[in-house]
C-alpha cells in the first residue's frame, strides 16, 4: 500500500512540531483566552478538556490514522474506503484551500503592523488608545461601507500577502522533510516571544485584574449549554482537524511510527499554547482597563478586535518597550499563523492534488500558491474584510464541521473504526480500546453536529449572518453548496492510475 | 489574584506537567524522539 516515493518526515520530533504548528495559530491567541473569560473562567476549562479528551484527541488519531494506513490525502483515504466516497475527502480540501486564502491575508496584516509599530504609526499614549481603531479599518484597511463596496486592493497588503505566499512556496515545494525542519522553528519562536509578552505583561499594572476575569472559575456556568458549545467548538477549531491536511500528515509519516502518542502530544501541547496565551493577552487588557479606567466589556479581548485594535491600545500606553512589544507581538502572529498556512496548503491542498492527478510536488506547490494569492486579492480589497467574515462563517465553521462530522461517521462505522483502531495499535506507544470506536461512531459527529445546529444553525437561518445584506449573507450557504458540487466534480476527475 | 484565580493556575500546571510526563515516558514503541 505504501507508495514510492512518498514524502517523508525526518524525524519523529519534526513530525510533532508540523503537526503541533499546524494545531496552534491565531485562534490560540484571539479566541481561546476569551472564551475562558466569557464562559467560566477555570470551568470552561473542565468542558474545554472533557472536549478535548472524547472529541480533539479520538479525531486527531483518526485522520492522522487513515492518512498513515492509506498513504494518501484525504480523497485518496475515502476513495480507498470505497470509490463513491472520494467526495468526502475533497470537501475539506476546498474548505482548506478558501481557509488558508484569507488567513494568509491576515498574516499580511501581521507584517504591516510589524512595520508600522517600529514607529508606532497609530500613535503613543492617549493619542494611540484613541487612534488605534481608526488605524486599522482606516489606514490598514481603507474599509469601504459594505460588502458591495469592493473598492481597490490596498497597495501594502498586496505587498504583504505576495511576500507571504512566496515564503510558503519556498518552505513547501521540497516537501515533508523540510517543513518538518521549518515547523520546529516556527513553533519554537512564538514560544519564546509569548514568554517575552508574559513577563512584559506580568510587570503592568492592572495585570492581575485581567488575570482574575481570565481564570476565575464561576462553576453555574457548566450547567449551561452555551459552556458545552463554547467548549466543543473550541476544541474543533483549534486542532486543525477537518481541514483535510491532517490526512495528508499523517501519510507522511513511517509505516512504523507511532500515532496515538504523538496525537496527544500535539493536542496536548496545543492546549497548554492556549492556556499560556491566555496569560499575555489578559494581562494586557487588564493594564488597558486600569490605564483607561474601563471595564472589561469595553475592550475587545477578541478576534481581529483583541489582535488589531485592542492590543495596540495597549501597546500605546505601555511607558517603556512599546515598540518592542508591538514588533514582537505581531512577529508572534505571523509565526503562529504561517505553520498553519503551510499546514492548510501543503497537507490540505497540494498533497491532495498531487495524488489525484500525478503533478511533481514542485508543480502543485507553484500552482496553488498562485491560486491562493490571486484568491486572496480578494480581501486585499476596500470591503474584503466583509468578505473575508462571510467566507470563514461558510467554511471555518459550517464546512469544518460538517465535513468532519461525515468523514469521523464514515470511518467509524464504514471503513471501520475497529479496523482503524487495530492499525494504529499495531504501532503505537499507546494503546486505545474500545471507547475509540464509539468516540468515532457517534461523540465526534454529534458534537461537532450539535455545534453546527446550536452556535449555527440556529442563529443564522433566522437572522441574516452578520447583519449584511440578504443576497451577502446569502453567499454563507452559496460557499458551501459550490464546494459540496466542486467535491464531486473532483471525485469523477481520473486519477493518475486510471489512466496510466 | 483571588483564590479561585490561583486555584486554577495550580491545577492547570498539573495536569499538563503530569500529562507530558506520562506521554514521553511512553515513547518508544513507536520511534524515539530523534527516530
Amino acid at each position: 500500500m505504501a507508495e514510492v516515493g512518498r514524502e517523508r518526515w525526518s524525524s519523529r520530533h519534526t513530525f510533532i512540531f508540523a503537526a503541533i504548528g499546524s494545531a496552534i495559530g491565531l485562534g490560540n491567541v484571539w479566541r481561546f483566552p476569551y472564551m475562558s473569560y466569557k464562559y467560566g473562567g477555570g470551568a470552561f476549562l473542565v468542558a474545554w478538556f472533557i472536549g478535548l479528551i472524547i472529541v480533539g484527541v479520538p479525531w486527531l488519531i483518526m485522520e492522522f490514522g487513515m492518512g498513515r494506513y492509506f498513504q494518501k490525502g484525504a480523497p485518496g483515504v475515502f476513495a480507498g474506503i470505497g470509490k463513491k466516497l472520494e467526495w468526502i475527502g475533497w470537501w475539506p480540501v476546498f474548505v482548506a484551500f478558501l481557509i488558508v486564502s484569507y488567513y494568509c491575508v491576515i498574516m499580511a496584516w501581521s507584517l504591516r503592523y510589524a512595520v508600522s509599530s517600529v514607529v508606532m504609526a497609530w500613535g503613543v499614549g492617549e493619542a494611540g488608545a484613541s487612534g488605534a481603531g481608526d488605524f486599522f479599518f482606516k489606514t490598514v484597511l481603507q474599509l469601504s461601507s459594505g460588502p458591495g463596496k469592493l473598492g481597490h486592493p490596498v497597495v501594502p497588503i498586496v505587498i504583504g500577502l505576495a511576500v507571504v505566499w512566496i515564503v510558503m512556496y519556498i518552505i513547501i515545494y521540497k516537501g515533508a522533510g523540510q517543513t518538518g525542519k521549518v515547523a520546529v522553528w516556527t513553533v519554537i519562536i512564538p514560544w519564546l516571544i509569548l514568554v517575552v509578552l508574559l513577563i512584559r505583561g506580568l510587570t503592568l499594572p492592572g495585570a492581575v485584574k485581567g488575570l482574575n476575569y481570565y481564570l476565575t472559575p464561576n462553576w453555574a456556568k457548566l450547567k449551561q449549554g452555551d459552556v458545552w458549545f463554547a467548549a466543543l467548538s473550541q476544541i474543533a477549531f483549534t486542532l486543525s482537524v477537518g481541514m483535510a491536511g491532517m490526512f495528508a500528515y499523517g501519510s507522511f509519516v513511517a509505516k512504523k511510527a507511532d500515532i496515538t502518542n504523538s496525537a496527544f502530544i500535539t493536542s496536548f501541547s496545543n492546549c497548554a499554547t492556549s492556556y499560556f496565551a491566555g496569560f499575555a493577552v489578559f494581562s494586557i487588557i487588564g493594564f488597558i482597563m486600569q490605564s483607561l479606567n474601563i471595564p472589561i466589556d469595553k475592550v475587545s479581548a477578541s478576534g481581529l478586535g483583541l489582535a488589531f485594535v485592542s492590543y495596540p491600545v495597549g501597546i500605546s500606553m505601555i511607558p517603556t518597550g512599546a515598540p518592542i512589544v508591538g514588533v514582537l507581538f505581531f512577529l508572534c502572529l505571523f509565526f503562529l499563523g504561517i505553520d498553519s498556512a503551510f499546514f492548510l496548503a501543503h497537507g490540505g491542498v497540494i498533497a491532495p492534488v498531487y495524488d489525484k492527478f500525478g503533478m511533481k510536488l514542485k508543480n502543485s506547490t507553484l500552482l496553488i500558491c498562485i491560486l491562493g494569492f490571486l484568491l486572496g486579492l480578494l480581501y486585499t480589497t476596500q470591503g474584503g474584510l466583509y468578505w473575508l467574515d462571510i467566507i470563514d462563517r461558510a467554511v471555518s465553521f459550517y464546512g469544518l464541521l460538517i465535513t468532519g462530522a461525515i468523514a469521523s461517521f464514515v470511518v467509524g462505522w464504514v471503513f471501520p473504526a475497529k479496523k482503524l483502531r487495530d492499525h494504529i495499535n499495531e504501532t503505537s506507544d499507546i494503546k486505545v480500546g474500545a471507547w475509540f470506536d464509539w468516540m468515532l461512531k457517534v461523540v465526534v459527529p454529534a458534537s461537532a453536529l450539535f455545534v453546527v445546529a446550536y452556535g449555527g444553525f440556529a442563529k443564522d437561518l433566522p437572522l441574516k449572518y452578520g447583519g449584511y445584506p440578504k443576497w451577502a449573507a446569502a453567499f454563507v450557504w452559496i460557499t458551501l453548496g459550490v464546494t459540496f458540487i466542486l467535491s464531486f466534480v473532483f471525485q469523477s476527475f481520473k486519477t493518475k492510475e486510471a489512466k496510466s | 489574584m483571588n483564590g479561585g484565580a490561583i486555584g486554577t493556575i495550580i491545577v492547570m500546571w498539573v495536569v499538563f506537567i503530569g500529562a507530558f510526563v506520562f506521554f514521553f515516558s511512553k515513547m518508544g514503541k513507536g520511534g524515539k524522539w530523534e527516530d
